[in-house]
């Protein structure tokens, strides 16, 4: 298993080293791109979610912070009616006396937004008076209410109440308040006696209401209000609590201490927040559902999600773009260099892309041009060296034969036959004249002609007439170019190959012409011949040079015509045995001026 | 190689696309869901001061489910053809429920029956007469009717003259408190009188009970809707002014209104059955929105208790009676 891994792993790793340079940077900017995304995209979510928890806590805080404000403000402000009505109006008056109804109203008038009604009491419940004035309804007796004897029990203190109906005075409009009872005992001056009562300020409860419901604690968040023994004061859904419609964790969270709280009630997580209000010792409880807080996530992940896609999209694009605006050119540069190792000629080098590849294609390009350059020059210069040596082997005069001839000379000088020495050392000089030609390559035909017609004589001479020998010239073909000692060693082949051995009635046929625009020169002789077969390997094959020869054997003008003109001239050799040979030299027509002029 | 570059760069694409519609949908979905509901609710009668905790009910439930609510009263107290019409011109309206008080037990049925094929309708306090479960909201009124018996048996009204008004009999509501009114009548000595005070106009209804309060000498008379409990504690306080003798004679009925309460204060009315409305609103409102998402929800039962002048202040019938005022 192990072994397994190991090899799918090198295989990879292998897989990766043989991939093209395009997909090595286009995959590995785009791995890259994505571990870093995720990484960055990941980090600011987690962070994302760490703050938004910590700043709904915080937010928390701050609202029920204003919300405390608020409400001290509201509560303190009640506070001061009650201390004025007490210290200002009902403690410099004796009642027995004095009216204090006319202070109430102004104090009434002055806070009626907030206020219900302020009433005082004597100690056995009896109205002294009250603002608005009111009667006292007779199903009620104020020593029974809780206000009322909270406020004698804790004398120096204010004493607010639960929420309730206001059910004092008699409503012609039947209308019942929802109040929240501010009461104190009081002394009462009553005839210079001082005897205790109770003030009442009974609050409108939709002040506190108001304030409470301001405020806006997250998507389903609320905020309400408890007293210190976890009775509900305010809360937004009170009548459906009252209703058991649903119910509220109240009496626990009434418990807690100021601050944020986590907890779990029915099953719903939820941030708590507490704040205890000064003096009442009422509680304002923030809640926000964990749910609200975390409802955002589903969507900001689902929306960070597709922002890593779509950055992750148009990376991998540029990754692409990029990858191939680099790897493009250098695959092309590779492409072309490959061609080149096949071989291929007159490779286009292409130059593109940034700055070092077409610098490097620059260089490959000037490189493969000197490449080409020298080889050319090099194959000049074999051409050349082997021109070289085939001149100087065409210039070689077999020894043999000049011996021969030289032989025959003295031989007719001996036998006093001048009239043959002259005409043999005469061809033997022209012979010579014309094979040095001032060490030209190209004569002309009639040059040429000349040459074999020399040559003959004199082997004819040589061989006391064993052949006859008819040159037949084509006129036109005579000041045309021909390459220097073609005919020669045809001529020679034909005396020692073809005429040796036959017994005086050898013929020779020398013949220029000109057909379908070419040069033809023709040496025909009717000697033993061969098979076609052997004839067509003569000029292929390589052949010995024998010595008896002049030395230049066929192949030799074989190849030399062909290096001069072209592989579609040369030789042509046709033979039957005992019927002859034929060997035709094949070259283009051009005239010796011209070919002089062009040389030059 | 181009090839397979190009599937890439298509799935790519497709992908992209694939989650900006995800992301669409998402957003689409949740605002879906939001979706602003009209309904419509149809009361019995033209008085809707009866009506103000039920009401805060439906005003509680309507802010926290966003809904959009319409109140409809009729203009005549328990006319079954208008509330027949009302119907047909809500749904044309396009409410999308409908929550409805059916005056008359028999005659409603039909044209509930018919509704209900278009949206759900919701029945509160009083039902129809139907083969089919239909949603309703209300207490048991047959409780209702015995709990209010029994206080009236143990204030000691057992062997006493008992005149029972008889009206709107045909709301099931009151047929239902007034079958368990009489379960426990029927096991007393009581001598009942049964009376019905015609009249629609409110002074010829209240010359009508004047004249019956006169003519008849009964120790205690019972309502069973709110409208004539109203009726009938202010002839008794109007006669108590003029005649000491008629004002022992002691009310019973149901209903909560803030005219009731301050008769029931003022010792003009001896108890009240009262319901807790402000559930059947909310609940109300509650089952419509579950109906038209076509979710189920059982039906719930309210709560009812009897109010006396006593126990009117206690911290739990407080917060009964009295709505908050918002």
């Amino acid at each position: 298993m192990k072994d397994l891994m190991k090899l799918k792993i090198q295989k990879l790793i292998k897989r990766c080293r043989d991939t093209s340079i395009q997909h090595i940077i286009s995959v590995s900017f785009t791995l890259i791109s994505v571990i870093g995304m995720v990484i960055v995209g990941g980090a600011l979510y987690f962070r994302f979610i760490n703050s938004t928890e910590f700043m709904v806590s915080e937010n928390n805080k701050a609202m029920l912070e204003q919300v405390n404000l608020n409400l001290d403000n509201y509560l303190r402000n009640m506070m001061k009616v009650s201390d004025t009505t007490y210290y200002s109006v009902i403690k410099k008056k004796d009642l027995a006396t004095e009216n204090i109804n006319k202070e109430m109203d102004l104090l009434y008038e002055t806070n009626k937004d907030s206020l219900i009604s302020i009433s005082v009491f004597s100690d056995r419940g009896e109205v002294i008076s009250a603002s608005p004035v009111g009667q006292l309804k007779s199903s009620v007796n104020p020593r029974e209410s809780e206000w009322f004897s909270k406020a004698l029990v804790r004398k120096e203190n204010l004493h607010f109440s639960t929420p309730h109906v206001q059910n004092l005075f008699v409503d012609p409009s039947y209308k019942y308040k929802w109040v929240v009872s501010l009461s104190r005992a009081v002394e009462l001056t009553n005839n210079k006696r001082i005897t205790s009562g109770v003030l009442l300020v009974d609050i409108n409860f939709s002040g506190i209401e108001q304030i409470c419901k301001s405020i806006n604690v997250g998507k389903s968040g609320y905020v309400y209000l408890v007293d210190r023994e976890g009775e509900i004061i305010y809360h937004p859904r009170q009548q459906l609590i009252y209703s058991n419609l649903i119910e509220e964790n109240n009496k626990e969270q009434a418990t807690y201490e100021d601050g944020n709280h986590m907890e779990t009630f029915q099953d719903e997580k939820r941030l708590v927040t507490v704040k205890t209000v000064g003096y009442t010792g009422w509680k304002i409880v923030g809640i926000t559902p964990i749910s609200d807080i975390t409802s955002d996530y589903q969507q900001i992940s689902l929306f960070a999600v597709f922002i890593m896609f779509f950055a992750v999209f148009i990376l991998v694009f540029l990754n692409m773009f990029v990858s191939s605006r680099i790897a493009n050119p250098i695959k092309a540069l590779e492409k072309s260099v490959k061609k080149l190792e096949n071989g291929v000629k007159d490779v286009d080098i292409s130059i593109s892309g940034s700055y070092e590849i077409q610098h490097l294609g620059k260089a490959i390009r000037s490189m493969v041009n000197q490449m080409h350059t020298l080889m050319d020059n090099i194959m000049i210069e074999q051409e050349s060296k082997r021109k070289s040596e085939l001149d100087a082997l065409q210039a070689q005069i077999n020894p043999h034969f000049l011996y021969n001839t030289l032989d025959s000379i003295i031989w007719m000088i001996e036998n006093e036959n001048y009239d043959g020495a002259i005409i043999m050392v005469t061809a033997l000089a022209r012979l010579f004249r014309i094979s040095l030609s001032k060490g030209k390559n190209i004569i002309t035909v009639r040059d040429e002609i000349e040459h074999a017609r020399n040559y003959l004589t004199i082997q004819n001479i040589r061989y006391k007439n064993k052949f006859t020998y008819d040159i037949e010239v084509d006129e036109r073909t005579l000041n045309l170019a021909s390459i220097k000692l073609i005919i020669q060693p045809l001529i020679e082949n034909a005396i020692y190959h073809g005429m040796e051995f036959m017994g005086g009635d050898g013929e020779i046929l020398v013949k220029t012409y000109i057909k379908e625009e070419d040069l033809y020169i023709d040496v025909v002789d009717n000697g033993l011949g061969m098979l076609q077969e052997v004839a067509d390997t003569l000029l292929t094959n390589e052949t010995k040079i024998e010595k008896k020869s002049s030395g230049i054997g066929l192949k030799n003008v074989h190849e030399r015509i062909q290096l001069y003109f072209g592989k579609d001239y040369g030789l042509k050799i046709y033979s039957e045995p005992d019927e002859g040979t034929t060997i035709s030299i094949h070259m283009p027509c051009v005239d010796s001026y011209e070919m002089k002029k062009r040389r030059k | 190689m181009r090839r397979k570059r190009k599937q890439i760069v298509v799935i790519l694409l497709l992908l992209v696309v694939l989650s900006f519609l995800l992301l669409l949908s998402d957003t689409l979905g949740n605002k879906k869901d939001k979706g602003i509901y009209n309904i419509s609710i149809i009361t019995t009668g033209k008085n809707s001061e009866s009506l103000m905790i039920m009401k805060q009910g439906i005003d509680q439930a309507a802010s926290e489910m966003n809904v959009n609510i319409s109140f409809v009263t009729l203009s005549e107290d328990n006319n079954y053809i208008e509330q027949t019409e009302l119907i047909t011109r809500e749904i044309k309206n396009r409410a999308d429920a409908i929550i409805i008080s059916p005056v008359d037990y028999e005659k409603m049925a039909e044209p509930i029956e018919n509704a209900m094929k278009n949206i759900p309708v919701i029945l509160i306090e009083s039902t129809v007469k139907s083969e089919r479960v239909l949603p309703s909201i209300s207490c048991d009124n047959y409780k209702l009717g015995i709990s209010l018996a029994e206080e009236m048996v143990s204030n000691g009204k057992d062997k006493s003259n008992i005149a029972i008004v008889k009206n709107n009999l045909e709301c099931s509501s009151v047929k239902e408190r007034y079958d368990g009114f009489m379960s426990v009548m029927n096991n007393t000595q009581n001598n009942c009188t049964f009376w019905q005070i015609s009249g629609n106009k409110q002074d010829v209804y209240h010359n009508e009970a004047k004249k019956l309060l006169e003519g008849n000498n009964v120790d205690v008379i019972v309502t069973f809707d709110s409208d004539m409990l109203e009726g009938v504690a202010q002839v008794k306080r109007d006669l108590g002014s003029v005649n000491k003798e008629k004002s022992s004679i002691e009310i019973y009925g149901t209903g909560s209104t803030s005219r009731i309460i301050s008769f029931l204060e003022d010792k003009v009315i001896n108890a009240t059955a009262i319901q807790n409305e402000f559930n059947i609103g909310y609940l109300a409102v509650k089952t419509a929105k579950y109906k038209i998402n076509g979710k189920n929800i059982d039906n719930s039962t309210i709560s009812s208790t009897v109010i006396n002048t006593k126990n009117m202040y206690s911290e739990e019938n407080q917060k009964l009676l009295f709505p908050f005022v918002r």
